[in-house]
């Protein structure tokens, strides 16, 4: 168990690691740097450096370093909270992020929790009840909520809310609480409003984890440990949900530490189509006017948000499966 | 099922004996044609790669020409008779503005009929990239300015969707194509190396990919097609892009190479290859590479859905493909704006065949992994 | 998939074991009992038509190939044959204690109560895997624990202590410790012990056991096999044996069932069946094993051929591809039935009247 801990943490920071050097080179691809804008920004408004003063400034940030260099520096500030200026918005790029972060990692927590709330017992139902009636349908709902891309669901949501119901449906916030401080009421605007990009964002990942659930029992269910079960009189609703779907359970737990990018990734896209105002449209508009160091900041913090997410979902799996704890142990 | 067929040998029936001369590949074959679904993705598959390969030709209209008062026009259905008689043509469109809120209205004009047929001559363009040639599957029988359909309307430019959909399939499903072969040589050299040597390299190849797997793709790759310079031509985006998609794909393939290479490491005919003096590359070209290649097929199909959708959706976003190069992302860019697509619903047609394709892609993936191993 | 029958040196002397006294009625008496898996090949006859009775304190041993249905039959006396398997027809009579008339259990209810109170109740199993009988996630105390609370009314704080005191019982050392184990932390023969704790946790009056010693080394096997008897002979229970391995048979046995391809060719007395096998597949199976006697260095006689495919069942007697004394004409015409061959011995062979009546 102590091994596994080890390693999965060691994992994690590597990953973080490897992320914070992606972040970085991100920042640094645009042909030009930081300063070629701002010099380009200050001609706009009409002022003009002197080449000793460039030269200064480049030395000031460190430009004239190499990409290591630069990196560490860049790092070194990132660990002590500070991620840059925004050129675009010429503010601190951790205040632009700041509650667009935690509204990010809301719409990814709702839309796992939908995901197991869906996927767990359709597959375990799936399985049990294999080439049922229902079982077809959940199939082929299934197969579909794969084919079609998230943000062409969220299209369809939108056009369907506008032209049946004439209501605009996207955003997070009624527009009362759009700007409100944080209150009770505000949070529970929030859920309200959580359900639908949930449902956006989950769809995809709902029907894989179906998938996988039906596929797992089905391999299980046959066992001769479920036969003992049987055999020593326990009632069959117990059975398939004491055993198959408990040991079913870990493949299912496993593969949702891959879910987590993946819905991180999903609700970028979303987020656009919907307006939620997670950092995914801050992100794209950051991206397209080579805004780096934000939308360096950005990829940096979900890579992180999703490393933490993925060691979280590595530690359920060692309370679920007795047979990670006793690794190295008997 | 395919159990029944070996064990049943013994009997010596006529059937039977065909099964056990029958090839790996015809084995695959036999099981393949039993999945409904997966003959009918394979069937759709193959349609939408020949309208790649024609796409010039089932276009009719040139997909850049565009009329701003011809923007957003309705989709024209086809009428076959006219009067009783068989004179297939579409209905012109005449614009009104709604007196009470100034929109332009479009409605079809029983007097303006614009006859079609076959092979028309329209724009030019090279048959097959070869043959110079203006001729196309159907269009306006006169060369008329005026004569112009738009079977699936127009879009905010005043550009024919139909033909822009048709070039648009093009560049997407090329570059999935595309994507694909190149994360598979991705996937073949280093799930290969992996799953062959083993050890620490395998070690490193496999913590390599956990990592990869734990960062969220898309704002990564927003950030690489965001750097993509703007002046580069359509080329060097469409080339640039599919590198991008393909560093998504090859894990997965990686890990199926690597799995299959360690199964059949301990098979008894590769050891059996090895005692016979056999040098690892015949191993593995011979013996190996044969007796996976289904399995790689399988995966290599199943790959092919998580590329169109990342061009979709980079396109969509306006981080892939660019203007004036067509794919399904870009016209779906035209899509954006919910009140956009609620006045002009066929806006969203270029979704269906996203959707379909990826069926498709996933029904014919599906039957391939179950006719993989004809054996099991 | 084709598994050889055991073969193992034993000795079959005129004072092994007599048979036993039969203390009255059957626990159990399965009439014709018929298990079909249903499947798009094909309908396979895994169980076609077996009969048999197990009394109180006896051991009675199922013998065949592998696919001859003996499993097939153990799952179906507990009716926990998974589909498309189902039994089609007969009837498995459970004689319940002090007068308790009789239960049909092929006629109850699936999933009911009285069913559920005779699985691990009446009747205990023993599976052939033991690593893969126990749940791969959960100790051995909880699943043991779970089959005490089924069938006993203790009070909770109890259960425990009644669960040590059986893996106690069962020769597991160590039982307060083992008890939170997870299968994969027990040996072969300990996993085996636990399961047979398990079994026996509702104090059933029946105990199947199928082929609970196959997975075992040749010491474990010996010891299993000990652990079995001198619990029978503490509780009185009767055992039914499922093994292919004849020297088990020999050793434990009071009465033998030879089953091939899901039908009862012979049964009787232990001793009967060894010193004077009636039907031709008996023979040939007991020839295929050596003894003492044998010449050395001689080739052993093994069987003709191999068990056919349930799919593709021989017409008639399912043995007559194989049979050394096959009479054209009568043999793949019509099957034969189970008829006497001797004081309480039955075998189902055109080589002995009676058996192409009806």
């Amino acid at each position: 168990m102590v091994s596994y801990l080890v390693r999965r943490l060691f994992m994690a920071i590597v990953t973080m690691v490897a992320i914070s050097v992606l972040s970085f080179a991100i920042i640094q691809l645009p042909p030009g740097d930081y300063i070629t804008t701002y010099i380009a920004q200050l001609a706009a408004d009409g002022t003009s450096l002197s080449d000793a003063e460039v030269l200064a400034l480049r030395e000031q940030y460190g430009l004239d370093q190499s990409f290591l260099v630069q990196y560490l520096r860049w790092i070194a500030s990132v660990l002590h909270g500070d991620f840059g200026m925004s050129m675009e918005w010429r503010r601190p790029v951790s205040e632009l992020i700041g509650e667009r972060l935690w509204l990010t990692m809301a719409v990814a927590v709702a839309a796992i929790l939908l995901t197991w709330a869906l996927a767990l017992p359709i597959g375990i139902y799936s399985a049990v009840r294999r080439y049922s009636v229902a079982d077809y349908a959940f199939t082929i709902v299934g197969f579909i909520g794969l084919a079609v891309p998230n943000f062409l669901l969220a299209l369809a949501l939108m056009y369907f809310g506008y032209k049946f119901f004439g209501i605009n449906i996207g955003g997070l916030f009624s527009p009362a609480y759009v700007d409100a401080p944080w209150s009770l009421a505000r949070v529970w605007d929030l859920i309200k409003h959580l359900p639908l990009p949930a449902i956006v964002l989950g769809t995809a990942g709902t029907a894989e984890m179906i998938r996988v659930m039906r596929a797992n029992l089905l391999d299980e269910l046959h066992r001769p440990y479920v036969k003992t079960a049987r055999a020593r009189g326990l009632d069959e609703r117990r059975v398939i949900l004491k055993y198959p779907v408990r040991v079913a359970l870990n493949p299912f737990v496993s593969i949702l530490a891959y879910l987590f990018p993946y819905i991180v990734s999903g609700s970028i896209i979303v987020s656009l189509v919907l307006g939620l105002p997670t950092v995914g449209p801050l992100l794209l508009r950051a991206l397209l006017a080579q805004d780096m160091f934000l939308a360096g900041a950005i990829v940096l913090l979900l890579g992180i948000m999703t490393v933490i997410g993925t060691f979280l979902s590595d530690m359920l799996l060692l309370w679920i499966d007795p047979r990670i704890r006793l690794e190295g142990r008997s | 099922m395919t159990a029944t067929y070996i064990e049943t040998v013994g009997d010596g029936s006529a059937t039977e004996s065909k099964v056990l001369v029958a090839s790996q590949w015809q084995l695959m074959w036999w099981r393949f044609r039993k999945h409904k679904l997966a003959m009918a993705g394979t069937f759709v598959v193959a349609f939408f790669y020949l309208v790649v390969i024609f796409a010039d030709f089932l276009a009719y209209s040139d997909p850049n020409a565009s009329e701003a008062y011809q923007a957003l026009l309705p989709p024209q259905p086809i009428h076959f008779f006219d009067d009783g008689v068989f004179a297939p043509h579409v209905l012109g469109m005449t614009g009104k503005r709604d007196p009470q809120t100034f929109k332009r209205v479009y409605a079809p004009d029983p007097e303006k009929k614009v006859p079609l047929r076959l092979f028309a001559e329209g724009y030019s363009y090279k048959f097959l990239g070869l043959i110079p040639t203006n001729r196309h599957l159907i269009g306006p029988v006169g060369a008329l300015a005026e004569d112009t359909i738009f079977l699936f309307g127009t879009d905010m430019q005043g550009r024919d969707i139909w033909s822009r959909l048709m070039i648009g399939t093009r560049t997407s499903l090329t570059i999935g194509l595309a994507g694909v072969t190149l994360s598979l040589l991705l996937g073949i050299l280093l799930g290969g190396i992996s799953g062959f040597y083993g050890g620490w390299i395998d070690n490193l190849i496999q913590r390599s990919i956990e990592v990869l797997k734990s960062i969220p793709t898309i704002p990564l790759w927003m950030g690489l097609a965001a750097a993509m310079p703007r002046d580069w031509t359509v080329v060097q985006v469409y080339l640039a892009i599919t590198v991008i998609i393909s560093l998504l794909g090859w894990t997965e393939l990686a890990r199926v190479v690597r799995g299959r290479f360690l199964a059949l490491r301990e098979e008894d005919f590769v050891m059996a290859a090895e005692l016979a003096g056999c040098s690892r590359a015949r191993i593995i070209a011979r013996h190996m590479l044969p007796a996976f290649m289904s399995h790689i097929i399988a995966a290599v199909t199943l790959a092919f859905p998580a590329m169109i959708i990342s061009e979709t959706s980079l396109s969509f976003l306006g981080l892939g493909m660019r203007p004036p190069a067509v794919s399904w992302g870009v016209l779906l860019q035209q899509a954006q704006n919910v009140q956009a697509i609620a006045i002009s619903p066929w806006l969203l047609i270029p979704a269906i065949p996203v959707i379909v394709i990826i069926l498709a892609f996933n029904f014919m993936g599906d039957g391939m992994r179950d006719a993989a191993d004809p054996y099991g | 998939m084709v598994e050889e029958l055991t073969v193992k040196h034993f000795e079959i002397t005129e004072t092994a074991r007599g048979p036993k006294q039969m203390n009255g009625a059957p626990v159990l008496s399965v009439r014709d009992l018929r298990t079909h898996f249903f499947q798009d090949e094909g309908v396979t006859k895994a169980v076609d038509g077996v009969s048999f009775d197990v009394c109180p304190g006896q051991t009675v041993g199922i013998v065949g190939e592998s696919g001859c249905g003996k499993s097939v039959t153990s799952l179906s006396i507990l009716r926990i044959v998974d589909p498309p398997g189902r039994i089609v027809s007969g009837k498995i009579l459970l004689r319940r204690e002090g007068g308790g008339g009789v239960t049909d259990i092929a006629a109850l209810p699936a999933n009911s109560r009285a069913l559920r109170d005779i699985r691990g109740g009446e009747i205990g199993l023993v599976f052939q895997e033991p690593m893969s009988s126990l749940s791969p996630v959960h100790t051995i105390g909880s699943q043991l624990m779970e089959a005490i609370r089924l069938h006993t009314h203790l009070h909770e704080s109890a259960v425990r202590e009644r669960a040590i005191d059986m893996l106690r019982q069962v020769g597991i050392p160590q039982p307060e410790q083992r008890i939170d184990s997870y299968a994969a932390q027990l040996s072969g023969g300990l996993r085996q012990r636990a399961m047979i704790a398990i079994a026996l946790a509702g104090q059933p009056r029946l105990l199947i056991a199928d082929e609970p010693t196959t997975a075992l080394d040749v010491t474990t096997q010996a010891q299993i096999l000990e652990l079995l008897r001198s619990i029978q002979e503490e509780t009185g229970m009767a055992v039914a044996l499922i093994t292919h391995d004849i020297g088990v048979i020999a050793e434990m046995c009071d009465y033998v069932i030879i089953m091939y391809l899901g039908r009862v060719v012979e049964q009787g007395p232990v001793d009967q069946i060894f010193f004077s096998p009636k039907h031709p597949y008996t023979e040939a199976l007991l020839r295929s094993v050596p003894n003492v006697h044998s010449e050395p260095k001689t080739r052993l006689p093994a069987l003709a051929g191999s068990v056919p495919h349930p799919l593709h069942r021989p017409e008639g007697c399912p043995f007559h591809p194989r049979c050394a004394r096959f009479m054209p004409g009568t043999c793949e015409r019509s099957q034969p039935r189970l008829t006497e061959v001797g004081p309480d011995q039955r075998a189902s062979c055109f080589l002995y009247p009676g058996a192409d009546h009806g």
